[in-house]
């Protein structure tokens, strides 16, 4: 009950917010255009020196945070949906191993492929600020090492559960993250650094941001898949 | 070498649209991606080649190919019915099939000819085996799709059987 009401509260606050900052379309100035705007003060205003990160990290991170919830919710649907087939069936575990092995090259290769789709997936996220690339394509990769691993005998498979717990709190720790700029810069989703500092020190931010994104696309995505491939079986 | 990477889509773009085995147009769908990403690329959008190639040439692929390999029911339309295949519990036949079936946690569907209509029960393609015999050698034949991949893995299964004998046919060939 609490939790629902905090939630409610910072739902209803988030959404009193953004109606109170809508800026009236007649008041944007037309004169230069925002993608130059962009170009020139991006790396300025968010210490990003990818731009496409500069925008999808600080100057609508409101929507990229609605964005990553829009993933939970869809991994929390699948959740709820596949939950009944998997309890209701207890078959024993022993009828794999008695069916025939899969091909030796995908083992293979899967085993080999793994631990280097992780690394590049983490590359993909820490350096999302500097290179193309950022939480979302870095989870994904991440993910899809996951759904590899699927071909991988000894690996035991996720528990979704868990997983969704992450995620909520990931989600809910992005969305803290974005208001504590409210405290130190005085507006929500926003770099909570100050200004006059190193941009190098800034850019911790963005990094943070990345990693929490990317984990939670990466959690999403597997609780997802993880379902799939048990569901039926 | 734009006017290369548009014809190649566009083509690639044709050829899924005309193929049939699921498959291999899986692998279709993945070299498309790839060509959509190398023209984003092309057109300095980097971050979106990025997303385009992890989605739609790797996760997506591997989402089609796990749901691919989940089949559940095991449809066989029999041909035959002698002391080899029948409905009954206890005959060779039956019980080779139920093997199968039960090391892959399928559901074993029989149909047989004369009791059922084919073509008005059931949607062509929902067919993964028929079972005829032979007038020749007197074996009996296993016609699969090549589309289905349980084919491998039922010839695996069944393969040291001398009275059986594996046909793979193209999709559009299983009504002949």
């Amino acid at each position: 009950m609490i939790k629902k009401l905090v939630l409610l509260l910072m739902f209803g606050f988030i959404f009193i917010y953004a109606l109170a900052a809508t800026v009236p379309l007649a008041d944007i100035s037309l004169e230069t255009s925002i993608g130059q705007t962009v170009i020139d003060r991006g790396y300025d205003d968010t210490a990003s020196k990818n731009l496409v990160a500069a925008i999808l990290l600080d100057y609508r991170l409101f929507d990229s945070i609605f964005e990553a919830g829009i993933l939970l919710i869809s991994a929390a649907g699948v959740l709820y949906m596949t939950q009944s087939s998997e309890y209701s069936k207890s078959v024993p575990r022993s009828k794999e191993a008695t069916a025939p092995k899969d091909s030796d090259t995908i083992l293979a290769v899967s085993r080999i492929l793994y631990p280097f789709m992780l690394l590049f997936g983490f590359y993909i996220i820490v350096f999302g600020d500097l290179s193309p690339g950022g939480g979302f394509q870095g989870g994904v990769i991440l993910a899809t090492a996951r759904l590899i691993s699927v071909y991988i005998p000894e690996k035991a498979s996720e528990n979704t559960d868990r997983l969704n717990r992450l995620e909520k709190i990931l989600f809910l720790s992005l969305l803290s993250l974005g208001l504590v700029s409210l405290v130190t810069q005085g507006a929500p989703f926003t770099n909570f650094l100050p200004r006059y500092l190193d941009p190098e020190i800034r850019r911790f931010f963005l990094v943070l941001l990345n990693l929490l994104i990317g984990l939670k696309v990466s959690s999403g995505l597997t609780i997802i898949f993880t379902r799939f491939v048990k569901e039926g079986r | 070498m734009y006017l290369i990477l548009y014809g190649l889509i566009i083509f690639f773009i044709i050829i899924m649209l005309r193929e049939k085995e699921s498959l291999r147009l899986i692998i279709y769908f993945a070299i498309f991606s790839l060509l959509m990403s190398v023209l984003y690329f092309l057109y300095y959008a980097y971050d979106v080649a990025l997303a385009e190639i992890a989605i739609g040439s790797a996760l997506l692929p591997l989402f089609f190919i796990i749901a691919l390999g989940k089949q559940k029911n095991f449809v066989v339309v029999s041909r035959v019915e002698d002391e080899f295949f029948s409905e009954k519990e206890g005959c060779p036949g039956f019980r080779l099939l139920e093997r199968f079936t039960d090391s892959f946690d399928l559901t074993l569907d029989i149909f047989f000819e004369h009791h059922v209509q084919i073509k008005g029960a059931f949607r062509e393609r929902n067919v993964d085996l028929i079972i005829l015999k032979s007038h020749r050698d007197g074996k009996y034949v296993f016609v699969m799709k090549k589309s289905s991949i349980l084919h491998h893995k039922l010839r695996r299964v069944l393969q040291e059987d001398p009275r059986i004998r594996f046909e793979i046919v193209e999709e559009d060939e299983i009504y002949d």
